[in-house]
């Protein structure tokens, strides 16, 4: 068992990159991300029974749990925490950092307002770094039905995000 | 319907840069269309490229480790009729990881060459997790491990050198829990031979331990010092345990001539190990082992 334990640590290693950036995408915020990030990978080791080798890419199985994480991090802590690109700039200077961060916002708002498939599928390829092989695997479904879902919902997230620049500006 | 999915497999070409496929028979309004979502795609890759920090990463683990140990009983597998080996989450990772890489020429050479803190680090690891499950036997995982022990201890030290003290302290960690593995394995070798071997090989390592903890005790960083204190916990579990597997070898931990005590704010005498170790002298029976710890050597395998 001790095994199993620092195997995992070894999982851990190799795979909170990925988890990581999800997160902190999701979140902004960097502690946050960091406390989301250790919920996630503690909240595997207890499922880790249900994961099936081979089923599922296990970056896909570990992109659920943090995404869980996540949305419980927000409804419990809804009245406390908002997002950070609400909060002000603790530094004027910033400017260059506080517009990527708003931009990493819309996007992230964007995305989750799409269909669940289209958002699964835009996140896991490029903010989690899945391949298309990968994703299809996954989502049981064949890596051409994952294209063309892939090119319809970066459609859709770019007519969204023209719309939120005009409404914005 | 049909340009949609020839547009789809274009911009999926695009995005995996691969070569060949120009969408020249595209319409133009759709090649431009292309052109824009993959210029969206790289914007959401380029705003979400952010990484952990590395001491977030050592301590994190580290916390996660001694968050699962502590609380075994309180965090069960939550349908556990059969334990399932992780062996299996390894090797679909590293298989994840390897096809990652196989299309980038020289690929394999830098996961070897990565060091702590870099991107491929991980790759390697879980590359080296999937050599031992697959070692052929007991002895062969323990010889493995004891290797990979080796290699942690060089790369510490190789990025302490460069003065790379949060990754050299992730090095020297991973260095102890390599070597609490691999004495777990030689424990479990049942072959006499094979297990004398590797008792002589455990033995010869703990010097380079030595070494390795005595120069993170002199570097200026609190989280190399703290790899140094889980190394020499882990030089003293090896040693007591290699007094029982191969008492003929020298396992002494550390040298009464070395340069490091058991715990720098400790006197060497007060752990058990140390205290059974440096009793004879005390009572005049004999003189202690005279192992110099080796310099540090060369770069990483």
């Amino acid at each position: 068992m001790a095994g199993d334990v620092q195997a995992f640590g070894d999982l851990y290693l190799a795979c909170l990159p990925a988890v990581y950036r999800y997160i902190r995408f999701r979140v902004g915020d960097e502690s946050m991300a960091q406390d989301l990030a250790e919920t996630t990978f503690l909240r595997a080791w207890v499922a880790r029974e249900r994961y099936r080798p081979g089923a599922t890419p296990i970056l896909g199985w570990l992109y659920r749990i943090a995404r869980n994480a996540v949305i419980d991090h927000y409804r419990t802590a809804r009245q406390n925490v908002a997002l950070d690109s609400s909060m002000p700039a603790r530094d004027a200077d910033v400017q260059a950092k506080a517009e990527e961060k708003e931009e990493r916002h819309l996007l992230a708002e964007t995305l989750e307002r799409l269909d669940a498939i289209d958002r699964d599928v835009l996140t896991m390829r490029f903010v989690m770094g899945m391949s298309h092989a990968e994703v299809a695997t996954e989502l049981h479904r064949s890596p051409g039905s994952i294209r063309v879902i892939q090119f319809r919902a970066l459609r859709k997230l770019r007519a969204w995000m023209q719309d939120a620049e005009e409404h914005e500006n | 319907m049909r340009t949609d999915r020839q547009a789809a497999d274009h911009l999926a070409h695009r995005l995996d840069q691969q070569t060949g496929a120009t969408g020249a028979d595209l319409p133009v309004a759709h090649q431009r269309e292309v052109a824009e979502l993959e210029a969206l795609a790289r914007r959401i890759e380029l705003v979400a490229n952010t990484q952990p920090g590395a001491a977030f990463t050592a301590r994190a683990r580290q916390r996660l480790v001694r968050t699962i140990e502590a609380n075994r009983p309180a965090l069960p597998a939550r349908t556990a009729p059969r334990l399932r080996p992780l062996k299996l989450w390894v090797a679909s990772l590293a298989a994840v990881v390897v096809v990652c890489l196989a299309g980038t020429a020289g690929a394999t050479y830098a996961t070897a060459a990565a060091l702590p803190g870099d991107v491929l680090f991980p790759a390697k690891t879980a590359i080296e997790q999937v050599a031992l499950d697959l070692a052929p036997n007991p002895s062969a995982r323990a010889d493995l491990s004891l290797e990979i022990t080796e290699r942690r201890l060089s790369e510490g030290e190789q990025l302490a050198a460069h003065g790379r003290w949060a990754q050299a302290g992730l090095a020297l960690e991973s260095a102890s829990g390599a070597l609490d593995r691999s004495v777990r394995l030689i424990e479990g070798v049942q072959e006499a031979r094979a297990l004398d071997a590797l008792a002589e090989r455990l033995a010869a390592l703990l010097p380079r331990v030595e070494s390795a903890v005595a120069l993170a005790r002199g570097a200026p960083s609190t989280q190399l010092k703290a790899a140094a204190e889980m190394l020499t916990d882990s030089g003293l579990r090896a040693s007591a345990a290699g007094k029982h597997l191969g008492p003929q070898h020298d396992f002494e931990f550390p040298h009464l001539d070395g340069n490091i005590s058991p715990h720098p704010d400790k006197p060497k005498h007060t752990t058990p190990v140390e205290e059974s170790r440096t009793s004879p002298k005390d009572k005049g029976h004999g003189s202690p082992p005279t192992h110099t710890p080796k310099k540090p050597t060369g770069a990483p395998k």
